[in-house]
């Protein structure tokens, strides 16, 4: 299994990290010295409660959110030093995003929304579709490749939102909510899908979810409540690397 | 992002988006429509001022002084004109002198089958310069010609063709060719026409071919006899007649009055006045090589030989129009100015409604610059494809109006072909003009939508 095989790098380093939304008095805390380590390889489940901070830490590892306090260092990219074409780089090349809404461009066919991120480079559109169709094969939707969002169904359009993530084939997968839109089947399908990146790409993915039934499928579950990591422990029965065991967040 | 890929999501926006596209746009169109228009309008109008009075070519006149009803007014010879030519300040094409009849002259003929007479107002000047302006070749001074002339044929004392008989000498003689200025005609036209019941004068050369030809234009001059009995002048010479014929109009002819060859008007001088007022000129037309040079000549002028320029109509007209232009230019500029408040105005919406979309593009790898690129690019296409649309229709609206004003409207001194002169640049700068607004229109949004959190984007 690849997780077995790779090094115990540390593909995410989040040491002390303070977030607040609002301006004076009406100034709320969201992260309240959030410190997390996860190496290449895990799945990690962010897990909370609505408003606990979870989507705001996820979405700073992205390097979608500002913090104000502590440092954050993702592949290798410390992002306090990086230019911000640098942290643009890193989300079209390394970095994977799914979202619980999908965020798919209606205007767009599949296809088109699956090779969306090429926009970015200087890839050429031929070698464009042929990489976007791989991904969209991967995700069993090859046949929906030219037929726009609007006509499929909530699980198709998650799996062609998965195929956009998994168009540059990045080495972390951050997920929000990604089963939260869809029905306990279509998620399971979802989940099973994720483990299966893991297993044969050896991809490191965190997905935060209020959902615990996410947690027996992650190797690791951290808990956060009200902006505080109350918990981070190793679980469930596909737990097969030993990373993240001793480098538990407190 | 490369330019290419830039394109594509521009053009895919702007498809997307086509009904804001049209309504953003409307104000773009008007406005360029409307600069176009004005631009060309001017330009045609300008260039039509220009050509009957160039800017380089200026009039040098003596400042009229009198004392006691003396006249002590700078006199104009062959020494001016060589003044004129030896200066180094500036460099001269031509000179050509106009010279005034000296004594009365009366001018008698038959219009439109009644006989009318009036006092001559006119001059005389190279007849090469008024040939200039497609006359033709008739317009010479015929008695420096060689060839010899024909006895007059008696009893009737006739000769053929334009030629008249001359008591005189009993010979043939060529009859002196007159051009008339277009002033005179609009003069003719809009006061003695209406007040007497006369034809308006249309196109002059179909007037003349509607009369049975230059043989009908018969003019009688009577030198030396007055129609005002106010002569209080002792001339060296009997009254006599001479015949002319009526040419033309020229643009080159005095203003209100009749033009001759200048030899014709040199000899009755002479004869009837004297060797200095056969030398002397009442104007000298100075063709300059650059109109840059117009000021400094006419300075070199009042400090040298003490003359003047006669006030350029050219540059009076010029500026005026050059104001005007202004002014409607002002408006269209506004008219892009307000469209462009717009387009801000419909691209913070589409940015606002947007959100998720940037967002999403930044979570894939978008800069902050690309999403800027994006929408100043949707607002330049904006601005181009409504630029375009809006040359398009002030070209359209101006050659209807050409259209109109060519066949709808009565004939006048300088009617033009066409009111407009569409140089190349002014599409263009029309096309300029429309993309830079909807940039400017684009920028702001651009901004907000690019310093836009992707988080916050993304989950509002």
């Amino acid at each position: 299994m690849p997780s077995e095989t790779l090094s115990s790098k540390t593909v995410i380093s989040v040491r002390d990290v303070h977030k607040s939304y609002g301006k004076g008095q009406a100034k709320t805390p969201v992260l309240r010295g959030v410190s997390l380590d996860i190496k290449e390889g895990e799945i990690v489940a962010l897990i909370g409660q609505s408003g606990s901070g979870k989507s705001t830490l996820l979405n700073i590892i992205g390097s979608l959110d500002t913090w104000e306090k502590g440092s954050v260092e993702v592949m290798g990219i410390d992002f306090s030093k990086a230019r911000e074409s640098d942290l643009a780089a890193m989300r079209n090349e390394q970095v994977g995003f799914v979202f619980q809404s999908f965020n798919l461009l209606e205007h767009l066919t599949c296809i088109e929304n699956v090779i969306l991120p090429s926009s970015f480079t200087t890839m050429r559109e031929k070698d464009a579709r042929e990489q976007g169709m791989e991904a969209l094969r991967r995700v069993g939707l090859e046949e929906l490749a030219h037929r726009p969002p609007g006509e499929l169904s909530g699980g198709q359009k998650q799996r062609v939102a998965i195929a956009r993530a998994l168009f540059n084939k990045p080495r972390l997968l951050l997920c929000d909510e990604p089963t939260g839109n869809l029905d306990s089947e279509t998620g399971e399908n979802v989940i099973e899908f994720f483990g299966e990146l893991n297993r044969e790409d050896g991809m490191t993915l965190l997905i935060v979810t209020h959902e615990e039934r996410l947690s027996q499928f992650a190797q690791r579950v951290v808990h956060i409540k009200d902006g505080i990591i109350q918990s981070d422990e190793p679980v469930g029965p596909k737990n097969n690397s030993d990373a993240g065991e001793k480098e538990n967040a407190s | 992002m490369t330019t290419g890929k830039l394109l594509t999501l521009v053009l895919d926006n702007a498809r997307r988006h086509r009904r804001e596209f049209v309504l953003s746009g409307f104000g773009i169109v008007v406005g360029v429509a409307a600069f176009v228009f004005f631009l060309a309008l001017s330009m045609g109008v300008r260039n039509k001022v220009l050509e009957v009075f160039p800017l380089e070519r200026v009039e040098v006149i003596a400042p009229t002084a009198g004392i006691a009803g003396q006249d002590l007014t700078r006199r104009m010879d062959e020494s001016t004109v060589a003044e004129i030519r030896n200066q180094k300040l500036v460099d001269v094409k031509s000179i050509i002198p106009r010279m005034t009849i000296d004594f009365p002259v009366s001018l008698s003929g038959y219009f439109e089958g009644n006989r009318m007479a009036l006092e001559f107002i006119g001059d005389g000047v190279d007849p090469a310069y008024v040939r200039e302006d497609d006359i033709g070749e008739m317009f010479k001074d015929w008695e420096q010609d060689d060839t010899p002339l024909l006895d007059c044929e008696l009893p009737k004392f006739t000769c053929d063709g334009l030629y008249y008989c001359e008591r005189s000498d009993m010979k043939c003689h060529h009859r002196v060719p007159v051009v008339v200025s277009r002033n005179l005609i609009e003069v003719y036209n809009k006061n003695y026409a209406k007040s007497h019941g006369l034809p308006v004068i249309g196109e002059m050369e179909q007037f003349i071919v509607q009369r049975g030809g230059l043989s009908k234009m018969r003019l009688y001059f009577d030198l030396g006899q007055s129609v005002v009995n106010m002569n209080q002048k002792k001339l060296n010479a009997q009254p006599k007649r001479v015949e002319g014929v009526l040419l033309g109009i020229s643009d080159r002819a005095i203003p209100l009055g009749a033009t001759i060859p200048i030899g014709y008007v040199q000899r009755w001088n002479r004869e009837y006045v004297g060797e200095q007022s056969a030398t002397a000129y009442s104007s000298i037309i100075v063709e300059l090589a650059n109109k840059e040079d117009v000021a400094p000549f006419g300075k070199w002028l009042m400090d040298v030989p003490n003359l003047r320029l006669e006030d350029s109509l050219g540059e009076r007209f010029a500026s005026i129009i050059t104001i005007i232009t202004l002014i409607f230019i002002v408006i269209a500029l506004v008219i892009v100015t307000i469209s462009a408040i717009n387009i801000a105005h419909s691209f913070f919406m589409q940015v606002s409604e947007r959100r998720k979309e940037i967002g999403l593009l930044r979570s894939i790898g978008g800069t902050q610059n690309n999403i800027r690129m994006l929408f100043v690019g949707e607002a330049a296409l904006l601005g181009f494809l409504a630029g375009i649309i809006g040359v398009g229709l002030g070209i359209g609206i101006a050659m209807l109006g050409d259209w109109a004003f060519v066949n709808h409207t009565a004939d006048f001194a300088f009617k033009p072909k066409t009111l407009f002169d569409f140089q190349m640049w002014i599409p263009f700068s029309g096309l300029g003009v429309a993309v830079l607004f909807g940039v400017i229109g684009g920028a702001l949004p651009a901004r907000k939508a690019a310093k836009m959190q992707p988080a916050e984007a993304l989950t509002r």
